[in-house]
């Protein structure tokens, strides 16, 4: 499990890597970023404040936390 | 015939011979020419003699026949003085300073030219400037005013309206209930259209609108705000409007993403109640950056026992602007921003994580959107 201020990113077995985040306008930058920029696919879950995002057992967690990263670096360009 | 310059000092000599049958006269004259008096310079200053500490003045200036122009001012009392060489005409501003209050000067301009030297004496004085002081006006969230402050946060004076707006305490505000005139010598607050009484909660002329034949809206003339004055204004004596367009309050609640809507039909009143106070559970959401969410019921009926058809959720965007999450009963979401519209679905494959949601792909999508932005429509944007 990777925590950021934001985010935080888990492995199950059954539904792979999934990140949390607790912003909803970062998940919407974060969402613009991996479907416009990185053509990642991935289901959604908004759950009040916070929203999940499901990128299946073809993923890890390392990966999106790069993701996350290069969100963080350039998403908001 | 011009006389020249050049015949100055030059007398001259004539004479006049006719000849005729009876013989020749002659007469002689003699002309001399003077020089035209050169005129002496004139002065014309424009200042007001009465000046006010604080306040900036305006010196105009102008001459003729001048060729060069000073200007001396003294300062009775003080032994201050100012000799300077000024242009022959110009202006300019200054600001009158409050140590000149008390010590009035006086100005002395000579100017100079080929026709000798003219002078022209001023005095001025400096009263000091008025204090000025800011007063903060404090409404409710009918948009009466209810408080005023000062720049340090006291409050200066309160007024409390009874529900049709008789003002019940504190002091008879100029500017009084629902942002109206308040006609202190009558009682009556002047709307524009109407005079309203506020202790009848009757306007004293009819409705300039007529009444509606398919709602039977306004068949009272004289009656106010649909005598509902706690969620209804009347901004101009003629048709009530929902109170929370024109309250200062739901514009401050708005731009922060407190409130959605204020119609007790449609939002539960425990969300009305803390948007228009601020009150704990509201102001904490908003500060954990979690969005407002409101539970409106289907068709806009009372919320209490209907039937739950959406949950709406306001936020504020990272560019500042208004953007609502609706979540409709069959789990599907529209996103909606100024800027653009995002729609999901409930992802149906069997294998899916339970309320996971697939992304709407747009037939008239926003460029660079990847198919999944679209621009809002009019009705959205109003949302």
């Amino acid at each position: 499990m990777s925590t950021y201020s934001d985010i935080e990113i888990t492995e199950t077995e059954d539904l792979g890597v999934i990140l949390h985040c607790k912003d909803v306008e970062v998940a919407d930058g974060l969402e613009d970023f991996l479907t416009e920029r990185c053509f990642v696919l991935f289901n959604i879950r908004p759950q009040g404040a916070t929203v999940s995002f499901y990128f299946g057992q073809a993923s890890s967690g390392d990966k999106v936390r790069q993701l996350y990263e290069r969100f963080l670096v350039d998403g908001k360009r | 015939m011009t006389a020249l310059a050049g015949w100055v000092s030059y007398p001259s000599s004539c004479t006049w011979t006719a000849t005729g049958p009876g013989g020749t006269t002659t007469v002689s004259e003699t002309l001399t020419t003077t020089a035209t008096a050169t005129p002496k310079p004139t002065i014309n200053v424009t200042r007001p003699s009465s000046l006010v500490a604080g306040q900036s003045f305006t010196t105009t200036w102008s001459t003729t026949d001048t060729t060069s122009l000073t200007h001396v001012c003294t300062a009775s009392g003080t032994g201050y003085t100012v000799n300077e060489s000024l242009a022959v005409s110009g202006s300019r501003a200054l600001t009158a300073q409050s140590g000149w209050v008390g010590y009035p000067s006086s100005c002395t301009w000579t100017a100079s030219g080929a026709g000798g030297t003219s002078t022209f004496t001023e005095t001025m004085t400096t009263v000091a400037g008025t204090s000025s002081s800011v007063t903060y006006i404090h409404t409710d969230g009918l948009g009466s005013p209810v408080a005023r402050t000062d720049s340090t946060g006291a409050v200066i004076s309160r007024t409390r309206y009874e529900s049709y707006g008789y003002v019940a305490s504190g002091v008879q505000p100029t500017i009084g209930f629902t942002g109206h005139v308040n006609d202190v010598d009558t009682g009556l607050t002047y709307m524009q259209q109407r005079y309203y009484d506020p202790v009848a909660g009757r306007f004293l002329s009819i409705d300039p609108v007529v009444t509606d034949a398919n709602s039977g809206g306004s068949f009272n003339r004289y009656a106010y705000a649909s005598n509902s004055p706690y969620k209804y204004v009347d901004p101009d004596g003629r048709q009530e409007r929902a109170a929370e367009a024109f309250s200062d309050q739901y514009r401050k609640d708005f731009a922060s993403g407190n409130v959605r809507d204020y119609d007790p039909f449609v939002v539960p009143a425990a969300v009305v109640t803390g948007a228009m106070l601020i009150g704990p559970p509201i102001a904490a959401a908003v500060i954990a950056g979690a969005p407002v969410e409101a539970t409106v019921a289907a068709g806009g009926a009372a919320a209490k026992g209907a039937q739950v058809a959406e949950t709406v959720a306001v936020r504020t965007t990272q560019a500042g602007d208004k953007a609502v999450r609706i979540t409709r009963a069959d789990g599907s979401v529209k996103d909606i921003s100024p800027a653009r519209v995002k729609e999901y679905v409930p992802n149906t494959h069997p294998k899916a994580p339970p309320g996971t949601l697939d992304k709407v792909k747009f037939e008239n999508p926003l460029p660079g959107s990847k198919g999944y932005k679209r621009e809002p429509t009019a009705e959205e944007l109003k949302v």
